[in-house]
C-alpha cells in the first residue's frame, strides 16, 4: 500500500496526456532543434509529471524525470541546437516512462523492475548532460552572459535586491526617453528583474509618465545606482526599497517569468511591435475634416475602437451588425470605418440563410463544423466618433444588441503636430494612448490559445445525456397534457422550455466531440519509429486536425490509422534507392487528411509508394479460392481492388510478396463497419494508394428512418439505406431458385423478410401475405444491395442511441434502441447482421453468377483522388 | 469485494409462485409495477427476456424470473407482476417477480449453502432464515445472487418447485432440530 492510493487513477489518467504531448513536443523537437519554445515546453511537462509523481510517491518516475529535466534545463539555459544523441536519449527515456507507468498500473504497485529501468535511464541521462556541459561550457558563456548569470546566481542573494521607483518631472517632454536611461543606469550596475511598465510599454506615454518601478539586482552600492538614476534629467525621485523576505519566492519566479519575456522579445518581428490602434489613427485623420479632427484634439469629440463579438445564439449576425452601425449613426454618432463593411455586411446577409441554432439538435455536428466561420459572421471591428464618455458606448451597445465580448478602447489624440501628423505615422504612436475596458472577458491572448480541459468521465456525460433525454421526454408529456387551448403564457413556456432542452441537448453532443488530433498527434512519432524500423524515409504531412468525432469513435480510430499507416510505410512506400530509380522524391510522403461533412467524418491515409497492383491481387484472390476464374475476368478495376478487404486474401506468409497489404484489412473494415463507416480504396500502380474512410462523426445520435412492422416500431440507419422503392408484387418480383429478387437499376435485389428475422414466428413463404403493394428499403451491405420488405414507413428522424446489454441481445441483430418523446421506444437495426442471417439462409451457390459481384454503386465509392493528382 | 464491504445484509423478498426468495438490497435499484408499462420486443433475445421497457428515459431489458429460473412455468401468470431493477456490472435489468413483500435483514450467520445433493447445484445456491417476530415461525428463502441470475454459463440451470419445496424444508428441519 502506498499513500494516495485514491489518487493513482487520476494520476494515471493525467500522466498519460502528459506524455502524449511529450511524446508530440519531442518529435516536434527532432524536426526544428532550435525551438526554444519547445525545449520550454518539454521541460514544463517533464517537470509537471515529475511533480505528480513526487506527490503520490511513485520514486522511480520521479528519479528519471528528474534527470530528463536536467538535461532539458541545460539547453534551456545554454539556448542551442539541440543534438540528436539528446533526443534519442529522451525517446527512451520516454518510452520508458510509458513502460514504468504501464507496469505500475498494471501490478498496482512500483515494483522493483521499474526501478531498475529507472536508473539505467537516469545513467544514460547523466552521461548525456555530461558530455554536453563539457562541450557546452564555451557556449553558454559567450551565448547570452545577462540570463546566464541570472540563473545561475539563483538563489538570488537576497541582499542585493531593491525596487526602485523612479519619478519624473510632470513636465517631461520625453518620459519614454527617460525611462529606458533609468533601466539602462540600472543594467550597467546589476540586473534589471522586472519594472512596471514594462519595458514595451515605454512608449505609451500616459503609463510611463506615471513613473517607473523596477525590482533590481544590483551589483554596485544602491546609493551609486540612485544618484546616477537622478542625473538623469526630468527625473524628480528615486526610491529605493529593500525587497522583503517573504517576497523572495515571488520574484524568484519574476526572474524567470521576464527571462522569457525576453526571449519572447528578441524573436518578435518588429512589426509586431506596431500597434493596431496606429491604423486606427491614420483612417482618422484620413476621414475627418478639419473641424473635426479640431474637434477631436480638444476632446469634445471622442474616437473610439471596438471590437465586438455578439452573442452566440443569434440568428442572423449580419442583420444586428447593420443595425448596430446604422443605431449607431442615427443616435450618437459617426461610425467612420468597420470591418467588415456595411456593404459586405449586405452581401453576407443575403447570401446566407438564417442560422438555426435553436431549432436543431440535429445539425450539431455540422454546426460544430462551421463553428468557426460562424464566429466570424458574429465579429466586427469599428472606429467611432461620439460625443460622449465611455460609459454610454457600452450602455448602447448593450442596449443595442446581445454581445458575447466587447472590448472598447478610446484613441486618444493629443493637440496636433500637423506635420508630424500627417508625414510621420511613427510619431503618431506616440501620441496615442490606449485605455481597454473589457466586459465580459478579457481579449484572448496568445496563451489562450491553448484550450484548457476540463476532464469529465464519459459515464457521467452519458448519465447527462440521459437526463436530457428526459427532460425532452417530459417536456413533450406536458405538452401532450396541455389539451388544445392552453393559455398564451403556458404555451411560451414550454415553448421556452423546448428551446433550452435542446440547446443543453447540443451542448452535451458538444462536449462528447474531441478533435481528431488526439489520434492524429501520435503518428509523428509512429511513423518515425517504424519508418527507421524498416529503414525507409518517410515524412508525414497531417490535415484537419481539429475535425472533431465522438469521443468513444476516436479511441478505435487510432487502431485502425496504426494499421493503415503501418502497411502504406511497409507495403508502399518503396526503399529510398528505389524511389530514386522511379524518380520519385527521396522521401515518401504519407498524408492523413481528416474533414467533416453533415454527419460523417472523412479520413484519407495515402501514400505516394508503389501502388496495388491489380493483377496480383486478382492471382491471389483466385488462388485463395475467394473468386472463381470467371468472376475475375469480369471485374472491373475498383471490384478487384476492393478484393483486398475479402476475408481470408492474405495470410502472413503470402504477405510480402503481394505487392500491396494483404495484412488484416478485412480487420480493419470491419472495424470501420462496426462504428458505421465504410472504407473505400483507390490505387494506381507506381504512384500510391489512398485508402478513405467514412465514419459517422458520433455513434450516440444518428439519422434513421422508422418504419411499422408486424411485430412493432424499428429504426434503421439511414447510413444503411440507398433507395425506398414500391414494387408490384405481381409484375416486379422474380423467383431465382428459393430467392424472391426484384431487378432495379439493372441490378438483382434479393428481398429479405425482415419479419423472419425479428420475429421467430414469421410463416416461411412470406410472399403470398404481402400486399400487392409493397414497400421496400434497399441497403447496402459489403458492396451488395438487399430489399427489406416493410410494412409501412414512418419518416425519418434523429435518434438517440441507447444501448442495450449483449445479455438482453446476444446475436446482436439491433444496435440498441431509441426512446421517442411520446415513450415509446423503437429497435435500432443491425442491418448487417441481418443481410449475414439472410445469407446463411440462403447460401451464395444459389445466387445467380454474377449477382455478388455487381458493381458497388453506392455514392461513397466515387474516385478518391490520389497524392498529387 | 467492494460489494461485500457495503453489504448491509438486506434482502428485498419478493414471491414467485407461492414461493419465497430474496435478493441482497444492493443489487436492487428500485421496484416498480410493471403493468404500467409497455414491453417492446428484443429481437433474437433469449426466451427470458420479456422486451424491454422505457423507465423514465432509460430502456431497460426486462428479464422473466420464472423463464429464467425455469420455474413454475405452468401456474397461472401474475396479475400484477413486479419489476425488481437490479444492477449487474453497470447495466439495468427487471426482474418480473410476482410480488415483492418486504426488505428483510438476514445475518451472514443465518445464511448456509442449498444442499448439494438436491437438484442441480450451484455454488451460488443460498438459503437464508429470517427469524420470526413474535410468535410466528422462522421463515427459510431461497437467495439469488447476481452470478446466479446473470452468468451466462449457468442459464440452464433451473430450480424445480417440487425439489426447491423439499429442499426448504430439508434445511428448515434441520434448523429447527
Amino acid at each position: 500500500m502506498q499513500s494516495g492510493e485514491e489518487y493513482w487513477d487520476l494520476f494515471f489518467d493525467e500522466v498519460e496526456t502528459h506524455l502524449e504531448s511529450l511524446n508530440h513536443q519531442i518529435t516536434n523537437l527532432e524536426s526544428s532543434p532550435n525551438d526554444v519554445d519547445i525545449v520550454h515546453e518539454i521541460f514544463r511537462i517533464v517537470h509537471t509529471i515529475k511533480g505528480m509523481a513526487a506527490t503520490i510517491g511513485f520514486q522511480s518516475i520521479a528519479k528519471l524525470c528528474h534527470k530528463m529535466e536536467e538535461l532539458f534545463d541545460f539547453y534551456r539555459k545554454n539556448p542551442r541546437s539541440v543534438e540528436n544523441s539528446t533526443i534519442e536519449i529522451e525517446i527512451k527515456a520516454l518510452d520508458s516512462l510509458y513502460k514504468v507507468v504501464e507496469s505500475i498500473s498494471e501490478n498496482g504497485e512500483e515494483l522493483s523492475s521499474c526501478n531498475k529501468i529507472s536508473e539505467t535511464l537516469c545513467n544514460e541521462l547523466i552521461e548525456e548532460l555530461n558530455k554536453l556541459q563539457v562541450s557546452g561550457v564555451n557556449l553558454s558563456v559567450t551565448e547570452d552572459k545577462n540570463l546566464n548569470s541570472i540563473i545561475k546566481q539563483k538563489p538570488i542573494p537576497k541582499a542585493n535586491q531593491f525596487k526602485v521607483k523612479v519619478k519624473f518631472d510632470e513636465d517631461c517632454q520625453m518620459p519614454s526617453v527617460r525611462a529606458f536611461m533609468a533601466t539602462e543606469v540600472i543594467e550597467k550596475n546589476g540586473n534589471l528583474i522586472s519594472s512596471v511598465p514594462d519595458k514595451d510599454q515605454f512608449n505609451d506615454v500616459e503609463i510611463i509618465s506615471e513613473g517607473l518601478t523596477a525590482s533590481i539586482l544590483a551589483s554596485q552600492p544602491i546609493e551609486n545606482i540612485k544618484e546616477n538614476i537622478l542625473k538623469i534629467s526630468d527625473v524628480i525621485k528615486v526610491e529605493i526599497e529593500a525587497i522583503a523576505e517573504e517576497k523572495d519566492k515571488q520574484y524568484t519566479s519574476n526572474v524567470t517569468r521576464s527571462l522569457e519575456e525576453n526571449n519572447s522579445l528578441k524573436k518578435s518581428s518588429p512589426l509586431e511591435g506596431i500597434n493596431p490602434l496606429s491604423l486606427d489613427h491614420k483612417m482618422i485623420i484620413e476621414r475627418l475634416n478639419e473641424k473635426e479632427q479640431e474637434e477631436l484634439f480638444n476632446g469634445t469629440l471622442k474616437a473610439y475602437h471596438i471590437d465586438l463579438l455578439l452573442a452566440e445564439d443569434i440568428n442572423n449576425p449580419e442583420e444586428q451588425l447593420i443595425n448596430l452601425v446604422n443605431n449607431f449613426n442615427d443616435y450618437i454618432g459617426h461610425v467612420i470605418h468597420s470591418i467588415p463593411s456595411l456593404e459586405d455586411l449586405e452581401v453576407l446577409k443575403l447570401k446566407r440563410p438564417p442560422t438555426q441554432t435553436i431549432s436543431s439538435i440535429i445539425n450539431s455536428e455540422s454546426e460544430l463544423a462551421d463553428h468557426n466561420e460562424e464566429k466570424q459572421r458574429r465579429k466586427m471591428q469599428f472606429i467611432l466618433l461620439i460625443n460622449g464618455t465611455h460609459k454610454n458606448v457600452l450602455d448602447f451597445l448593450s442596449d443595442a444588441c446581445e454581445i458575447n465580448k466587447v472590448e472598447v478602447k478610446e484613441i486618444k489624440v493629443s493637440s496636433p503636430d500637423k506635420k508630424t501628423v500627417e508625414n510621420n505615422t511613427e510619431n503618431l504612436q506616440k501620441h496615442e494612448v490606449n485605455e481597454a475596458v473589457h466586459i465580459a472577458q478579457p481579449k484572448a491572448k496568445h496563451s489562450d490559445i491553448k484550450t484548457t480541459f476540463v476532464r469529465v468521465n464519459l459515464g457521467t456525460l452519458e448519465s447527462l445525456m440521459n437526463a436530457v433525454g428526459e427532460l425532452v421526454i417530459n417536456h413533450n408529456k406536458i405538452k401532450l397534457s396541455m389539451g388544445d387551448s392552453p393559455s398564451s403564457e403556458i404555451l411560451s413556456t414550454t415553448q421556452y422550455l423546448n428551446q433550452v432542452t435542446t440547446k443543453i441537448q447540443q451542448l452535451v453532443m458538444s462536449i462528447r466531440m474531441v478533435p481528431v488530433n488526439q489520434v492524429f498527434s501520435r503518428f509523428p512519432r509512429f511513423i518515425r519509429d517504424i519508418s527507421r524500423e524498416l529503414k525507409k524515409d518517410v515524412h508525414l504531412v497531417q490535415e484537419g486536425e481539429n475535425t472533431e468525432v465522438d469521443r468513444i469513435i476516436v479511441d478505435e480510430l487510432n487502431e485502425i490509422f496504426i494499421h493503415l499507416v503501418r502497411n502504406a510505410i511497409d507495403h508502399g512506400i518503396e526503399t529510398a534507392d528505389e524511389r530514386e530509380k522511379y524518380d520519385k522524391p527521396k522521401s515518401g510522403l504519407i498524408k492523413m487528411q481528416a474533414y467533416s461533412h453533415g454527419n460523417n467524418v472523412f479520413v484519407t491515409i495515402s501514400d505516394d509508394g508503389k501502388g496495388i497492383n491489380p493483377d496480383e491481387l486478382k492471382r491471389k484472390a483466385i488462388q485463395k479460392k475467394i473468386i472463381t476464374i470467371e468472376q475475375a475476368e469480369a471485374l472491373s478495376k475498383d471490384e478487384i481492388l476492393n478484393l483486398i478487404f475479402a476475408t481470408g486474401l492474405s495470410t502472413a506468409e503470402h504477405v510480402s510478396d503481394l505487392s500491396g497489404r494483404g495484412v488484416g484489412m478485412d480487420i480493419v473494415k470491419s472495424k470501420v463497419s462496426s462504428l458505421g463507416g465504410r472504407i473505400s480504396i483507390n490505387s494506381i500502380l507506381g504512384e500510391g494508394t489512398s485508402i478513405r474512410l467514412s465514419i459517422p462523426s458520433t455513434i450516440s445520435i444518428i439519422q434513421a428512418l422508422l418504419i411499422n412492422n408486424k411485430s412493432g416500431l424499428y429504426a434503421i440507419p439511414l447510413s444503411e439505406i440507398k433507395e425506398i422503392v414500391s414494387i408490384n408484387i405481381r409484375q416486379d418480383l422474380h423467383q431465382i431458385g428459393s430467392c424472391s429478387i426484384i431487378v432495379l437499376h439493372d441490378q438483382v435485389i434479393p428481398l429479405v423478410n425482415l419479419e423472419k428475422y425479428l420475429q421467430a414466428s414469421s410463416p416461411e413463404n412470406f410472399i403470398e401475405d404481402l400486399p400487392p403493394e409493397s414497400l421496400v428499403v434497399v441497403v447496402a451491405c459489403e458492396g451488395n444491395q438487399y430489399g427489406l420488405i416493410v410494412d409501412s414507413l414512418v419518416g425519418q428522424q434523429e435518434i438517440v442511441i441507447k444501448t442495450i446489454s449483449n445479455r438482453a441481445n446476444p446475436e446482436g441483430l439491433i444496435n440498441g434502441a431509441t426512446v421517442f418523446g411520446d415513450g415509446r421506444v423503437a429497435m435500432i437495426l443491425n442491418v448487417e447482421k441481418i443481410i449475414k442471417l439472410y445469407l446463411n439462409d440462403n447460401p451464395i451457390e444459389e445466387i445467380p453468377e454474377g449477382f455478388l459481384l455487381e458493381d458497388q454503386g453506392n455514392d461513397f465509392d466515387e474516385r478518391i483522388p490520389l497524392l498529387g493528382k | 469485494m467492494a460489494e461485500s464491504l457495503i453489504s448491509s445484509n438486506q434482502y428485498i423478498i419478493f414471491t414467485l409462485v407461492k414461493e419465497t426468495m430474496g435478493i441482497p438490497i444492493d443489487l436492487v435499484r428500485e421496484v416498480i409495477s410493471l403493468n404500467s408499462h409497455t414491453l417492446y420486443q428484443i429481437p433474437g433475445s433469449p426466451d427470458f427476456f420479456k422486451g424491454v421497457i422505457n423507465l423514465r428515459g432509460q430502456v431497460i431489458p426486462i428479464l422473466d424470473a420464472r423463464s429464467k429460473l425455469n420455474f413454475g412455468l405452468n401456474s397461472p401468470p401474475p396479475e400484477n407482476p413486479k419489476s425488481i431493477i437490479v444492477q449487474c456490472d453497470k447495466e439495468h435489468f427487471g426482474l418480473v417477480v410476482d410480488d415483492v413483500e418486504e426488505v428483510a435483514t438476514i445475518e451472514d450467520s443465518s445464511i448456509e449453502d442449498a444442499p448439494g445433493h438436491l437438484a442441480v447445484t450451484h455454488k451460488d445456491r443460498k438459503i437464508g432464515r429470517i427469524s420470526g417476530k413474535d410468535n410466528d415461525k422462522d421463515r427459510f428463502v431461497f437467495l439469488l445472487s447476481k452470478e446466479f441470475l446473470f452468468d451466462d454459463n449457468n442459464s440452464k440451470g433451473s430450480l424445480i418447485p417440487s425439489q426447491f419445496r423439499k429442499m426448504l424444508n430439508e434445511v428448515s428441519n434441520k434448523k429447527t432440530d
